[in-house]
């Protein structure tokens, strides 16, 4: 297993900024541009390669709760669609951000046919549910991919091993 | 590299005629918008970006001219940095009997994180070329004919997009300025987007737009379709508020009372200055430009992803002007009223567009190996969560406040 991925980024980080980018032509703008991006690329990787199976499986998680808490009403597209997000919900596929994947597919093809033939008590319901999750689910994002630099409010934001950690001591504030 | 056998992401990667059939009918929107899009999904099955050598493109380019300037010479050609979206080369061209001037070539790649369709632009940078500096757009090949993929050629303009020493993210996203240049370039700036605004499109020869009808919603659901059709065609991770986002947008969109020219994309990035006078020599990036309300660009310039707040928490619009001030100054030099409830409306919208660009279109570019640009479009994706974030806040406002 040696040398590790910790390793092997941090050699790639060295070539690139002491050999590589020194070597690019000062008039190739595009390389140079893409050449930066790449390091923090690199960097970005080193942080999160070992969390990510946990950070999937959280996502997937709070998107069962989700799921979990929804009482559907309506006509037959919301009925089918609500059939497929429970199916998708009771044997979710493996690996967890295949899950994850899914479960938003179906959750998405719930949002279109309440919007057609969903009870308006319900719709509501659907709507503000969702918001409070996509809200949820942008924070732990914006975290995740908080080393781009674009967020003006980062300074709010949870470190990412705080909110694995408040998941595995199944915390609801992950 | 990346061979069109290693693209297997979905069927979206492969369109049928008959879903690329369905689609168009699903999302009408305006002419030239369908034929931008209905090509990138034509040829999306087909080979992923190659680069081309200098000389590949100076020979492109020589061929061009010797059609339509006989007797040009080209020469200096070199790719230029910055922009997302389309391949860009800077090259010199010397006409019979003049001097050489620079100019710049931008090409579309087999797929951009905006599709979009060159004889807009073109059509659009001519109309306002002496009201607005912008790069003289010369010539144009809007079916690829010259350079293998649709291509605008024009002039080159001097000038920088932020200051010496600044601070900032790629494509001009979270340019910080000293408050010396927001002084300088502040007023410009809200100037610059109201004389837009106050353009007569009408006198000007704009044959590839459709015109909305006034009093009507109609350009505003043509604008929701085009955008929805995006994500229809482009996403691969499904984002249950996207489809939310689209369905409040349609209950919900208020008539465009005055139709103006729309630039889509103004803010910092997407102007030069002269560093020396601190004046904005050129307005860029007129691609998503379309007729529609002015609201829709006062409030792509309000989002959150484009300014900062400073020290004392204020939040500057584009790093440049405090909001009031913003809309103050806009509304003294248009004497167009400035509706709260449109720019609410359309921060939803364009935040909601925004998310699409980056976390649909801009993915699916990289997943194909379809730009030039594929490391910056993953790298800009980070910006997708930031604009859902504001999306799911705005939208809860309007629910809790209904």
């Amino acid at each position: 297993m040696s040398p590790d991925f910790d390793l092997r980024l941090k050699s790639m980080r060295r070539a690139m900024t002491t050999v590589i980018m020194p070597a690019i032509e000062p008039g190739n703008q595009l390389a140079q541009e893409q050449a930066a991006i790449l390091v923090g690329q690199l960097d970005m990787l080193a942080m999160q390669w070992n969390r990510a199976e946990p950070y999937a499986r959280l996502c997937r998680d709070e998107l069962l709760r989700l799921v979990a808490g929804l009482r559907v009403a309506g006509g037959s597209e919301t009925k089918a669609a609500w059939a497929t997000l429970q199916a998708v919900a009771s044997d979710p596929p493996a690996p967890a951000a295949a899950a994850f994947n899914s479960l938003s597919a179906a959750m998405e093809n719930l949002v279109r046919a309440a919007d057609r033939d969903g009870d308006a008590d319900f719709r509501r319901q659907l709507h503000r549910d969702v918001l409070l999750y996509g809200h949820a689910q942008a924070a732990r994002d914006r975290s995740w991919f908080v080393q781009c630099g674009f967020d003006v409010n980062a300074a709010e934001l949870k470190g990412i091993d705080e909110i694995l950690a408040a998941h595995a001591e199944g915390r609801v504030d992950a | 590299m990346l061979d069109a056998a290693d693209v297997r992401v979905d069927a979206k990667q492969t369109p049928s005629d008959a879903w690329i059939d369905e689609v168009r009918a699903r999302f009408p929107t305006e002419r030239t918008v369908d034929e931008a899009l209905t090509r990138k999904l034509r040829n999306r099955s087909g080979p992923p970006f190659r680069p081309s050598s200098i000389e590949e493109v100076a020979v492109q380019l020589r061929a061009f001219f010797d059609d339509h300037v006989p007797g040009a010479g080209v020469s200096d050609v070199a790719p230029l940095g910055g922009g997302a979206s389309k391949e860009q080369y800077r090259f010199a061209l010397t006409e019979p009997g003049q001097d050489a001037m620079t100019y710049v070539l931008r090409r579309e790649p087999p797929e951009s994180v905006v599709e979009t369709h060159r004889l807009r632009e073109y059509e659009v940078m001519n109309a306002v070329l002496g009201e607005i500096p912008v790069p003289p757009a010369r010539w144009v090949d809007p079916d690829g004919r010259w350079f293998g993929r649709p291509a605008l050629i024009s002039g080159f303009v001097t000038g920088i997009t932020k200051p010496p020493g600044a601070t900032g993210n790629v494509t001009g996203l979270g340019t910080g300025f000293a408050p010396e240049w927001q002084e300088r370039l502040g007023p410009q700036f809200i100037e610059l987007l109201a004389r837009i605004h106050m353009f007569d499109w009408r006198s000007a020869s704009l044959d590839a737009f459709d015109v909305p009808t006034a009093g009507s919603i109609d350009g505003v659901l043509a604008t929701i379709n085009w955008w929805d059709r995006v994500w229809e065609e482009d996403s691969i991770e499904p984002l249950p508020v996207i489809r939310l986002a689209a369905q409040w947008l349609r209950a919900n969109a208020p008539p465009i009372d005055r139709i103006t020219i729309v630039h889509h994309d103004f803010r910092p990035g997407n102007f030069l200055f002269d560093p020396d006078t601190g004046s904005v020599t050129a307005v860029l990036d007129w691609e998503l430009a379309h007729l529609g309300d002015y609201h829709e660009d006062i409030a792509w310039s309000l989002q959150e992803g484009y300014g900062y707040r400073d020290e004392q928490g204020r939040f500057m619009v584009c790093g440049l002007v405090d909001r009031e001030t913003f809309l103050e100054r806009y509304e003294a030099l248009t004497g167009f009223p400035v509706d709260r409830d449109k720019i609410d409306y359309y921060m939803i919208m364009n935040t909601w567009k925004s998310a699409i660009i980056v976390l649909a279109t801009g993915i699916r570019c990289v997943a194909g190996g379809k730009s030039h640009q594929d490391i910056l479009l993953s790298w800009l994706a980070g910006f997708g969560h930031v604009c859902i974030d504001a999306l799911t806040r705005l939208l809860q406002e309007k629910l809790d406040g209904a």
